[in-house]
């Protein structure tokens, strides 16, 4: 007979899901990733509306990571119009796309992750044994916000970045004050990454196809070809001719796959399964020191992933606010012309592989928009990882099974709001 | 004394607004010490309890399960809180011209229709906490003047308000459609001070004159937005109730 097991609106992640799971005859047999959050419709409402419009609205896909599909929006209608920023601009926008990145993976990794590890449920109840480590990471969170806040004029939904640069930019006093700031998170930040990069994650590994970006020299999160592992590179614009998208009556996201219909993960382990011997020269060292590599197999190792990513992203910082300090930005943005045009841009948030298109008539009017968010393409990695790491924990007998399958879940940082949206164009 | 059991939800929403009072940072470690938290998914607080001083509710509802988990939290507390745009109006301010009931979907989870409405709409709601996001600053008001148990009350004045205080050059006088004169302020005038049009995230100011807004627009040469004659229509030039 067959058994379902939910895990009803998981904790600790970023919007609403629940996990379905059959159990037949000692095995899964189906596992599903119901994304429950209200469908947003924001592609549609989107079409019309003027371009300059768009980075506002885009921004509103998600609370967490704002950031970058505010940067994300911006690119691709760059793309449309054919606007090419100098060296510099790009180098400010990467700055806030980092500052989304630090915060984002802090939040995931102490308020999320952490109490699963330490057997308590909520940040909290972590609080009496480890007070100066929770507020050290408040104060990481709040150096984050500070770097996002500089560039991008608000650290929740930042306001600055418009098509063909920023609306105004930061001073030289204030990259003075971002440097320290990128500096003191560096510093900060060393003893709690050793602290996730010493725990201990139930013993998982299942190959799959990895995509993300892939750099030259570095981890990139705004440019670059997309590396799928084991197959080769695509070109952003081809995007459609790589992975499609399945719609399950269960669930209020589109979930992806490759064309061939296999499932693939993108996000922090994607990323450093890609680009590893691009880590900067300390994060490489802490990964060393605590044996761990990649590529990995083990989707309990994204924590890990975004773990040295806080040490690399922090260090990339530095690097990009000694450039700009050297070398300061001339205007804030750059003239362009309004016409016709089409543009995609393929960025990595937080979570992994982040895709805008917009499509423009001659008045700067969207006339299609779409959004591929990072946690829809997770899901059907998810329902895969989830079916095979439950039939193990059902063959060892374990009790804690749904604590553990939660902590898979975590473990891919979902962010089911971005995911949720349902929208038919004709 | 036994401290306000306070409980925090989500319908649906980007949960933003939530990751504001969280970016309070080690404030919240100081709220904490005056209040109980009892119930947050988002942050893996589950205690069994009854009754809630204050319910804290963010995201608009969308489904009749999200109607009825509101009507229970409801039912089970002293004070309702809305947070954010998604609650107070149901994000209306992205929608603007947009009309629900025109748009194509394939709605899964056997949802008949497409809806986002605001708590109010099923529920009496005692205080607003306005804008998308929300200003942690005026979050923490809200929640020293509860454990007070004086009255919150929200910003009165528009977005120029405090555009005016900033020393801002006027966007309007640039030609750039800026909805600060009609909407409410309490935001600092985030958007204006960095350069970018006010976009309406608080909703309508409590003097909103959506006629004088419309004068202004054709006076500068702005081209007037369809959505601002079908707000016209809906509070013309006085306030909305």
């Amino acid at each position: 007979m067959a058994k379902e097991v939910v895990l009803e609106k998981v904790a600790r992640i970023e919007g609403l899901l629940n996990l379905a799971v059959v159990i037949r005859e000692g095995r899964v047999a189906e596992a599903r990733a119901e994304a429950l959050e209200g469908t947003r419709l924001l592609e549609r409402i989107l079409l019309g509306r003027d371009y300059e419009e768009v980075p506002d609205l885009a921004s509103r896909m998600c609370g967490v990571c704002q950031a970058i599909h505010r940067v994300t929006s911006v690119q691709a209608l760059e793309r449309a119009l054919g606007v090419e920023l100098p060296e510099q601009l790009e180098l400010l926008r990467e700055l806030v796309a980092i500052g989304g990145h630090l915060q984002s993976h802090i939040l995931h990794l102490y308020f999320f992750v952490l109490p699963d590890f330490m057997g308590r449920s909520s940040v909290f109840e972590l609080l009496p044994s480890h007070e100066p480590l929770i507020r050290r990471v408040l104060r990481l969170k709040r150096i984050a916000n500070a770097i996002t806040e500089i560039v991008g004029g608000r650290a929740v939904h930042p306001v600055t970045p418009v098509v063909g640069g920023f609306t105004s930019l930061p001073s030289r006093l204030k990259l003075e004050r971002a440097l320290a700031l990128a500096k003191a998170f560096r510093d900060l930040v060393e003893e709690p990454v050793r602290l996730i990069l010493s725990l201990e994650a139930p013993e998982f590994e299942r190959r799959t196809a990895y995509v993300s970006l892939r750099g030259d020299g570095e981890i990139p999160l705004l440019k670059g070809p997309v590396a799928v592992s084991g197959r080769g590179e695509f070109q952003p614009h081809e995007y459609e001719r790589h992975i499609r998208y399945v719609t399950e009556s269960y669930s209020m996201a589109r979930h992806y796959t490759l064309s061939d219909g296999s499932e693939y993960m993108v996000g922090a382990l994607a990323r450093l399964n890609n680009n590893y011997h691009n880590l900067s020269d300390g994060a490489r060292e802490m990964a060393a020191s605590f044996s761990v590599k990649f590529p990995s197999y083990s989707p309990f190792d994204n924590n890990r992933a975004q773990a040295l990513e806080l040490v690399h992203f922090a260090e990339r910082a530095i690097e990009i606010l000694d450039a700009l300090l050297e070398s300061p930005p001339g205007r804030a943005r750059i003239g362009f012309e309004v016409h016709e045009g089409e543009g995609v841009a393929v960025t990595e948030a937080p979570r992994g592989l982040l895709i805008h298109h917009y499509r423009l008539d001659a008045r700067g009017r969207v006339t299609l928009a779409n959004i591929v968010t990072p946690t829809a393409q997770n899901y059907k990695n998810l329902e895969a990882d989830a079916r095979e790491f439950v039939t193990v924990l059902l063959k060892q007998g374990v009790e804690d099974l749904e604590r553990k399958t939660e902590m898979l879940i975590r473990a891919y940082d979902p962010c089911v709001s971005c995911s949720a949206r349902f929208f038919r164009e004709h | 004394m036994e401290k306000p059991k306070v409980g925090i939800f989500s319908m649906s929403s980007c949960e933003g607004c939530l990751v504001q009072v969280l970016n309070l940072e080690d404030k919240i470690l100081e709220m904490m010490r005056s209040v109980e938290l009892v119930d947050c998914r988002l942050l893996g607080v589950k205690k069994s309890y009854d009754r809630l001083d204050i319910a804290i509710v963010e995201g608009a509802v969308m489904s009749d399960e999200e109607e009825r988990e509101l009507r229970e939290i409801r039912e089970r507390s002293k004070i309702l809180v809305a947070l954010g745009d998604c609650a107070c109006h149901g994000g209306r301010f992205l929608f603007k011209d947009f009309k629900f009931d025109s748009v194509p979907v394939d709605l899964p989870r056997g949802l008949k229709s497409f809806r986002a409405d605001p708590l109010d709409k099923y529920v009496k709601v005692d205080y607003y906490v306005y804008g998308c996001p929300i200003d942690g600053d005026d979050f923490l008001r809200l929640f020293k003047e509860l454990l007070m148990g004086k009255e919150y009350r929200p910003a009165p004045f528009n977005v120029c308000a405090e555009c005016v205080l900033k020393d801002n050059e006027c966007l309007l006088d640039k030609g750039i459609p800026c909805l600060g004169p009609i909407t409410r302020g309490g935001c600092g005038a985030v958007c204006p001070t960095s350069g970018r049009r006010c976009i309406g995230c608080r909703g309508l100011a409590e003097d909103a004159n959506v006629d004088s807004l419309i004068e202004i627009f054709t006076k500068r040469g702005i081209e007037v937005p369809e959505y601002l004659w079908e707000l016209k229509k809906q509070v013309g030039g006085g306030r909305r109730g």
